[in-house]
């Protein structure tokens, strides 16, 4: 079973409407009986990240989610917000993350400056695929995906890279080790771009 | 037309790259934004939403983006009272906000109107998107009153006035009629968005929702494997 988490944060009826598009039925629940059930997990997520933890807090996630995740290998997706509640920490807030990677986020400078770096980086931008995790596969070369964020993950492990984009500097936008994977786009919002490489989340990791 | 959520299923098919909602009937004597229906709406968009219509605080585009929107348009709001673009500039960040500004030309001037087009203003397009912009407006939503839905071209004097004074992206809208319109006003360096271009077509004006590729605008599509 495909499961989308919903903590309350956000509106998630886009990311199932699409996955049920692409023929991949999916629950969207933020029950931990129906984490436990789950044989593939996407968490996506917008807002601060200290809120997204106390959501997966608050309604018992953290425990069930380590266990799904490290325990048994359960393939697991983080959008957004999500990837970054992978990581250990983030300079938006004092929560610890789950830990999952070795990604801390970090604010992009902000300026109050047309001219300068817009914050939040939002809009259509471009992904470089790094590395061989086939997230983006079946993709045109560079393909395209909308981002929403003021925060960016960094890590000091580069085999991490899954993908880079540019805003002002080259940061990564997805994070593949093993089968935890994390976009900092939206999927859910890239029409054919978005449906492309949740197809292969769900058929190939 | 019939139900935008129909038409949004279509332009979702389209792989179109952002959707824009306008309720023309939230405005400032109106019912406000009709959460549950921009919520659902939003779930089926597979593009960003923009929304707007009869949003007038700030606590109108918190729900508007919890409820899955990614742009909030100001119109009337922002030219009655431009420190309110500012402090939603500020407070949700200047690519949320567009400042939408519909104008009819009296006189050879570009003389701005709000409440849906009924009241007239002393502002003139290109000085208002120039101080709208300053205060924090992503993007301007520009609508020629007098040629809306009548297919006779783009007002391209005036967007190329507005755009000249301003670096943020121009939506031009209002006259468009087939994908040449459509190409002079991105050759301006604008981009344009139309509707009945998109839903009316041939002979009988039948309604077939469509939306132009690519190619057909000039520019290079991407290569699917």
């Amino acid at each position: 079973m495909l499961l989308v988490v919903d903590t309350g944060l956000g509106n998630v009826g886009s990311m199932s409407n699409m996955l049920g598009r692409l023929g991949f039925p999916c629950v969207v629940s933020g029950e931990p009986r129906d984490v436990e059930r789950a044989s593939k997990i996407i968490l996506p997520g917008v807002g601060a990240f200290d809120k997204g933890m106390r959501a997966l807090r608050a309604r018992n996630l953290v425990g069930v989610l380590n266990e799904k995740v490290l325990g048994q290998n359960t393939p697991v997706l983080g959008v957004c917000l999500g990837l970054h509640l992978f990581g250990e920490s983030s300079e938006e807030g004092t929560e610890n993350g789950l830990g999952w990677l070795p990604l801390k986020a970090r604010k992009f400078p902000a300026v109050w400056d047309r001219d300068a770096l817009q914050v939040p980086h939002m809009g259509w931008n471009t992904v470089r695929p790094a590395g061989s995790s086939g997230l983006f596969s079946q993709l045109p070369q560079n393909p395209r995906f909308y981002f929403v964020h003021s925060y960016y993950v960094a890590s000091s492990d580069g085999n991490l890279v899954a993908g880079t984009t540019e805003h002002g500097f080259e940061f990564c936008s997805a994070a593949v080790r093993g089968r935890i994977a994390g976009v900092q786009f939206h999927p859910e919002k890239s029409h054919r771009y978005g449906m492309g490489l949740l197809r292969n989340f769900v058929e190939s990791f | 037309m019939g139900d935008a959520l129909n038409a949004l299923r279509i332009f979702n098919e389209k792989g179109v790259d952002e959707i824009t909602v306008l309720d023309i009937e939230a405005g400032p004597n109106g019912s406000g934004p009709n959460l549950p229906r921009i919520r659902e709406l939003a779930q089926e968009c597979f593009a960003p939403l923009a929304y707007g219509g009869g949003v007038t605080d700030l606590g109108a585009i918190e729900r508007l983006v919890h409820a899955g929107v990614e742009k909030v348009i100001l119109n009337t709001a922002s030219v009655e009272n431009p420190s309110f673009l500012e402090e939603a500039a500020r407070e949700f960040g200047t690519s949320t906000m567009v400042a939408a500004i519909d104008y009819r030309n009296e006189d050879g001037a570009p003389m701005v109107y709000t409440r849906g087009g009924s009241r007239p203003t002393t502002r003139q397009a290109h000085e208002l998107a120039k101080e709208l912009c300053d205060r924090g407006a992503g993007e301007i939503l520009l609508q020629s009153i007098d040629r809306d839905g009548t297919r006779a071209g783009y007002d391209l004097d005036v967007i190329s006035s507005v755009s000249k004074g301003v670096n943020v992206s121009v939506v031009a809208c209002g006259g468009a009629n087939d994908v040449n319109d459509l190409r002079l006003v991105l050759e301006m360096g604008c981009s344009a968005a139309a509707g009945s271009m998109f839903v009316l077509f041939g002979r009988l004006q039948a309604v077939l929702i469509t939306y132009p590729r690519a190619s057909e605008l000039g520019r290079q599509e991407d290569v699917w494997p």
